[in-house]
C-alpha cells in the first residue's frame, strides 16, 4: 500500500500533495521526500516519469475568492537514491 | 523570479565535484539520454531540463494556475527522462523540491502534488513526506 506523510501525518495515497491556504503572498518552497520500494532496472537504460500538478481551489465550505489568486511553479529539483544490484 | 538562478548555477557544480562513493556511482557515469514533456503547465518550448549525475532541474516558464477562469485553475506537467546508468546500480526518486510563487487570498488554497513511476511501475511508493518553508504571509 502506498503511503506518505504530510507534516508528519502518515496517509496512504499517491501522489504526494500539500495544500496551503491563504492568505499568503510570496515565494514558496515545497519538498516531497519519497521512500520507494520501486527501483529502476539494474544498469543500462532507466526511464522515469514525473507527474506534477498545481491547483487552486476554494476552501471547503466557503465561497472562496473572486479572482487574482495564482500560483507559479518556476522550477523543480530532483534527486535520486542509489543501491547496488 | 530570480531566486532559483543561484541554485541552478551551483547544483551542477556540486554534483560534478562529488566523487564516487560506496553509496552511489560517479556522476560522470550517469547520462541523460533523452527527455520529453507534456501537459498544459509545460507547453512546447516552455521547459528546460538540466541534468548532472543523479540530479536534475526542470525549469518552467509558463507553469501557472490562477482562479480567473475555471479551466485555468489546474495545471499539469508530465516529464519523461531516460538515463543511461552504470552496471551494478539502480536508482529511485528520493526527493522533489518545487520552487515558485503564490498569491492567494483567504479561503483559497493551492495544492502542489507530485507522483512518479519507474519503468512503467507507478503507485508503489511506501512513504512520502511533504514539507514547506519560506512562507510569506
Amino acid at each position: 500500500m502506498p503511503r506518505y506523510k504530510v507534516n508528519g501525518k502518515l496517509t496512504a495515497r499517491q501522489p504526494a500533495a500539500l495544500t496551503l491556504f491563504g492568505p499568503m503572498k510570496g515565494d514558496r518552497t515545497v519538498q516531497h521526500t519519497f521512500e520507494s520500494s520501486v527501483y529502476s532496472s539494474c544498469g543500462g537504460k532507466a526511464e522515469i516519469v514525473v507527474n506534477s500538478q498545481i491547483r487552486i481551489s476554494a476552501k471547503e465550505g466557503t465561497d472562496g475568492g473572486k479572482g487574482g489568486n495564482s500560483i507559479t511553479l518556476d522550477a523543480q529539483d530532483h534527486a535520486v537514491s542509489w543501491k547496488k544490484c | 523570479m530570480k531566486f532559483g538562478t543561484i541554485i541552478l548555477a551551483v547544483l551542477p557544480a556540486l554534483a560534478t565535484a562529488r566523487p564516487s562513493t560506496l553509496d552511489e556511482p560517479s556522476a560522470s557515469s550517469i547520462k541523460l539520454s533523452s527527455s520529453s514533456y507534456t501537459g498544459n503547465g509545460c507547453p512546447s518550448g516552455s521547459l528546460s531540463i538540466k541534468a548532472s549525475g543523479g540530479t536534475w532541474t526542470s525549469t518552467y516558464s509558463k507553469y501557472n494556475a490562477n482562479s480567473g477562469k475555471a479551466d485555468q485553475n489546474v495545471r499539469t506537467c508530465n516529464t519523461t527522462l531516460t538515463f543511461q546508468i552504470p552496471s551494478g546500480w539502480q536508482f529511485s526518486l528520493s526527493s522533489i523540491i518545487g520552487r515558485g510563487f503564490a498569491e492567494v487570498e483567504k479561503n483559497m488554497g493551492v495544492t502542489y502534488s507530485n507522483g512518479f513511476s519507474i519503468g512503467g511501475r507507478p503507485q508503489q511508493v511506501r512513504n512520502v513526506n511533504a514539507s514547506t518553508k519560506d512562507a510569506t504571509v
